[in-house]
């Protein structure tokens, strides 16, 4: 009897490590084991309110060289700096120069003359509309990260994200002065840049807008580099930016409006020029997720153009005709 | 005795076990010759490459231990030490005061510290770290991707074969020398 | 092709890394003004650093020890002590992992993997108790594996297994043996590792359903000894034919055996042979040798052929080739934003056609894999029935080298050469 007993236990035994292992085993590998319990969630502030968005997507340029870095539009020519590679197409996509220059390209940028500048990390490499090098300016200090180029009049600004600080160069691309930020109104911080996104422009008054990305906030300076005024407030919500440092990149249009593009919640918008939003441009969905910010340049007929740097394309946005 | 039948058998019995502990004398030293050509002094441990990590929350559920020995390691050198700091706080917070509530750590692992205006530090308290990688997603997406996962050898118990690793959907934990165990985000200029 | 799959994707991280580390690796931190120190990061060596070589030295005495006391010493106490070390050492202190039966797999991924090389200790780890075995019999099983050690110590009330389902279930050794190999050398899993009943036991941490695993064969093993030595265990089919032919084996008794029968039921692992009284060779068993001959590579094909047709089944542990089958079976799933292996997939930026082509090249592995596998579980299967056509003339109560794991049991109970014993027979005399 006892023994019975005994032989019951083994066979229920030996078919539950049975069933266990090949439960297990059969199960295959990819399962219901789906879902990530840690998920970071945002999208509820990914989403945006269609009545908000007053632009549409008109074309796409996609591009046949790796790694876009920046973008920048001229009479109907667009300018995008690679890494390794500068390209200059006109605007039905043809191409009119493609040189490869030994980089990091960090900026590219149309002078009103219709110069090329190109930032190159620590130099600035001047080459005419036809792509021959004209000149190159240098030793702007050892940590120099120059992420942005903008001109007024005779004086071309650099946004250099390495040291902190604006420069000024006169058209010899000699140093005048440069300024840090520390003028502020209130508080005494500087140029708070926690990452390399550092924008600056002209705008069509003449005057220069910097962003100090890491306060989230779009500051406009004088010559001696005091600031005059400022906007932008931090939030989640549509109306302001967030994260450590946005907006990434501006483009100012004609009527002095500004276009934002920005990290994380990538999402480009245009603000009036006193600062209150206006519309939407394109919204996080309109993005591949985890997407780097994209560069944007904006032509003189209110076109926006976007470097969509993850999937490799120009996108042309154009505002919707009421 | 010597030409006995039995004797004979056990003669040729001796020689065929003989034969067949030499031929499997023969297979072992094959297969380990073949294995020592290749082997190496080094041992391995597994490894989390930050920049193939997705943030999948794998290594939080599926290491053989509980809490698991993947932890949150921060890259102070690339760090922004910002005020919003996308890995530490809930996206959509207003205050930045750090309540529980604000706190995007499920287990408030993350210690904030005033260094100067408008300066934080973050430092990660490993024991209550859990690997879920919540804060490095945040902060990969709204920073500077300066808080980044790695297996801690004081914990890992270096399985031969990486739970994590069989079931991570990118492919991101590897076999690392033994010399080199950590996949540091940053330069560091090591103390 | 994972390999090549790995070094792709290395090489475009690598590229991905050079263009991303000068926006993120260089970028200087703030300047700050205070006397703020920036630290660094902490990493905390392995664990074991330095303790592998300490472990392979070891090993090796435990075997030496429990070779000497099998065969020298006859101490079955000896033996039970020193497995109680193997397992407090290597099961409990060194949570399991560096382990002999686990290290058939870095030596088969070694052979097969190019980007992987065995260690040389894993490898020491792996070859020593072999040798061992084929000298000394299993020592290693006796007192030197924490699994065995683990299941020795609870066997309470052995019940014998009769030799027919012994036979039987004997077989899913070189089942689990041929599968381990086959998903190591397609570097897919290691399963032998992951289906470890002990491992959560000897880490005090497993998941539920290991534990009950874990748990159900410990109560398996109180009334069937060893269970997974015995029918599972896959290093246990290499030890076993290491030691059927080992030169020195223990042996019950220490010189002549007087046929007590006290050692028949000693043994929980029903590895003691009779004396079988010399069968008369005739016709029907030479026939029946000759069919066993002749039915061995009908065998081998047969099995060969159901493993190449099992190839699709087998497969599916491969992520690779499951998430492949999950996109085509299942493409509803691109849209389902929560599910992690296909949405990573997705964002990975590889084409489906990249990841069939994956799939395609692991299947035709499991494929041929499936070919040698089921062959060799065919010629396992015909060289077993090919022993029960062979008799061998035994005067004696002998152990069963294969399947002895040199417990020592049968030693305690044999009555030769105890002195009482020896005070009778003499008087007999």
């Amino acid at each position: 009897m006892k023994k019975i007993f005994i032989y019951i236990i083994v066979v229920v035994l030996g078919l539950l490590i049975l069933v266990i292992i090949l439960g297990d085993f059969m199960s295959g590998e990819i399962k219901d084991k789906a879902n990530n319990p840690y998920a970071y969630e945002f999208d509820e502030f990914k989403a945006v309110d269609p009545s908000m968005i007053k632009f549409k997507e008109a074309r796409r340029i996609g591009l046949n060289i790796e790694g876009p870095k920046a973008i920048d539009v001229k009479n109907d020519l667009i300018a995008i700096a690679y890494k390794d590679h500068l390209q200059v197409i006109d605007s039905s996509g043809l191409e009119r120069i493609n040189m490869p220059i030994k980089g990091p390209l960090t900026a590219v940028s149309f002078s009103p003359e219709g110069a090329l500048y190109l930032a190159c990390q620590n130099y600035v490499l001047v080459l005419s509309p036809e792509g021959k090098t004209i000149d190159r300016w240098e030793d702007f200090g050892e940590k120099t990260l120059i992420t942005a180029i903008a001109f007024k009049d005779t004086v071309t600004f650099l946004a250099d994200a390495g040291n902190r600080q604006v420069i000024r160069l006169n058209t010899k691309g000699e140093i005048l002065d440069s300024f840090d930020g520390t003028g502020r109104l209130d508080g005494n911080y500087g140029f708070i840049l926690p990452s390399p996104y550092f924008d600056l422009e002209v705008d069509p008054d003449n005057q220069l807008w910097v962003v100090n990305s890491g306060l989230l906030k779009v500051e406009n300076y004088t010559d001696d580099g005091a600031v005059r005024a400022f906007w932008g407030k931090p939030s989640f919500e549509i109306e302001g930016f967030t994260g450590c440092c946005n907006p990434a990149h501006i483009a100012i249009m004609e009527d002095g409006s500004f276009v934002t593009s920005e990290k994380g919640l990538t999402r480009i918008k245009v603000y009036k020029p006193s600062g209150e939003l206006d519309c939407v441009v394109a919204a996080p969905d309109d993005f591949e997720g985890d997407s780097e910010p994209a560069d944007i340049a904006v032509d003189e007929n209110g076109k926006i153009y976007v470097l969509d740097i993850t999937s490799g394309k120009i996108r042309i946005f154009e505002r919707n005709i009421i | 005795m010597e030409k006995s039948p039995e004797n004979k058998a056990n003669k040729r019995r001796e020689f065929i076990r003989s034969t067949a502990r030499l031929t499997l004398a023969i297979g072992i030293g094959g297969v380990s010759g073949l294995a020592l050509s290749k082997s190496t002094k080094e041992e391995w441990v597994w490894q989390i490459d930050p920049f193939e990590c997705t943030q999948c929350g794998r290594c939080a559920e599926e290491c053989v231990l509980t809490p698991s020995a993947v932890k949150c390691v921060h890259a102070f050198d690339l760090c922004g030490y910002c005020d919003l700091c996308g890995g530490y706080f809930k996206p959509g917070v207003i205050d930045l005061h750090t309540g529980a509530e604000n706190q995007l750590c499920p287990t408030a692992a993350i210690k904030r510290d005033f260094i100067e205006e408008p300066f934080f530090e973050y430092t990660i308290d490993e024991d209550l770290c859990i690997g879920c990688g919540k804060c490095v997603k945040g902060c990969s997406a709204f920073g500077n991707g300066s808080l980044h996962l790695q297996i801690r050898h004081d914990l890992c118990l270096n399985c031969n074969q990486c739970t994590i690793a069989r079931l991570c959907p990118s492919d991101a934990i590897t076999r690392a020398p033994a010399s080199k165990p950590y996949n540091f985000k940053g330069d560091f200029t090591k103390s | 092709m994972k390999n090549n799959r790995i070094a792709i994707i290395t090489f475009f991280s690598g590229l991905l890394i050079s263009v991303v580390s000068f926006a993120q690796q260089r970028f200087p931190r703030p300047d700050f003004e205070s006397d703020y120190l920036v630290p660094s990061p902490l990493a905390p060596e392995p664990r074991w650093a330095s303790m592998e070589i300490l472990d392979v030295v070891i090993l090796l005495i435990v075997l030496v020890l429990t070779s000497w006391l099998a065969i020298k010493k006859r101490s079955r106490r000896g033996i039970l002590y020193l497995s109680v070390f193997a397992l407090i050492y290597f099961g409990f202190y060194r949570n399991g992992c560096i382990c002999s039966i686990g290290g058939i797999q870095n030596v088969t991924l070694t052979l097969f993997n190019p980007a992987y090389a065995i260690s040389l200790t894993a490898l020491l780890f792996f070859v020593l108790p072999l040798i061992f075995a084929l000298f000394m019999g299993r020592v290693f099983c006796a007192s030197a594996c924490p699994l065995g050690a683990i299941q020795e110590l609870v066997i309470l009330k052995p019940i014998s297994i009769p030799s027919p389902v012994r036979k039987v279930l004997g077989l899913i050794p070189y089942l689990y043996l041929g599968l381990s190999i086959l998903y190591a050398a397609t570097n897919t899993d290691f399963i032998i590792c992951r289906y470890d009943p002990f491992i959560g036991i000897f880490r005090m941490d497993a998941s539920f359903e290991m534990l009950i695993l874990g748990g159900s064969f410990l109560l398996l093993g109180m009334f069937v000894a060893r269970p997974y030595c015995r029918f599972l265990c896959p290093y246990g089919v290499l030890l076993n034919w290491m030691s059927s032919f080992s030169k020195w084996h223990l042996s019950i008794t220490p010189s002549e055996c007087v046929d007590c029968k006290l050692c028949a039921h000693s043994c929980p692992v029903d590895a003691i042979n009779k004396p079988v009284i010399e069968p008369v060779s005739n016709r029907k068993d030479i026939n029946k040798f000759i069919l066993s001959i002749l039915i061995l590579p009908v065998l081998v094909l047969i099995g060969g052929y159901i493993g190449s047709k099992s190839h699709i089944y087998l497969s599916r542990a491969n992520t690779t080739v499951s998430l492949a089958e999950l996109m085509i079976t299942q493409p509803e799933l691109k849209n389902d934003p929560d599910h992690i292996d296909v949405q990573t997939f997705l964002a990975s930026g590889k084409t489906m056609e990249t990841l069939l082509e994956e799939a395609a090249v692991i299947r035709s592995q499991f494929y041929y894999g499936g070919w040698i596998l089921g062959g060799f579980l065919g010629l396992a299967f015909g060289l077993i029935f090919m022993g029960k056509t062979i008799y061998r003339n035994r005067k004696d109560y002998e152990p069963d080298k294969g399947n002895c794991v040199s417990c020592g049991r049968c030693m305690d109970y044999c009555p030769v050469g105890k002195p009482d014993f020896d005070e009778i027979m003499k008087q007999i005399k």
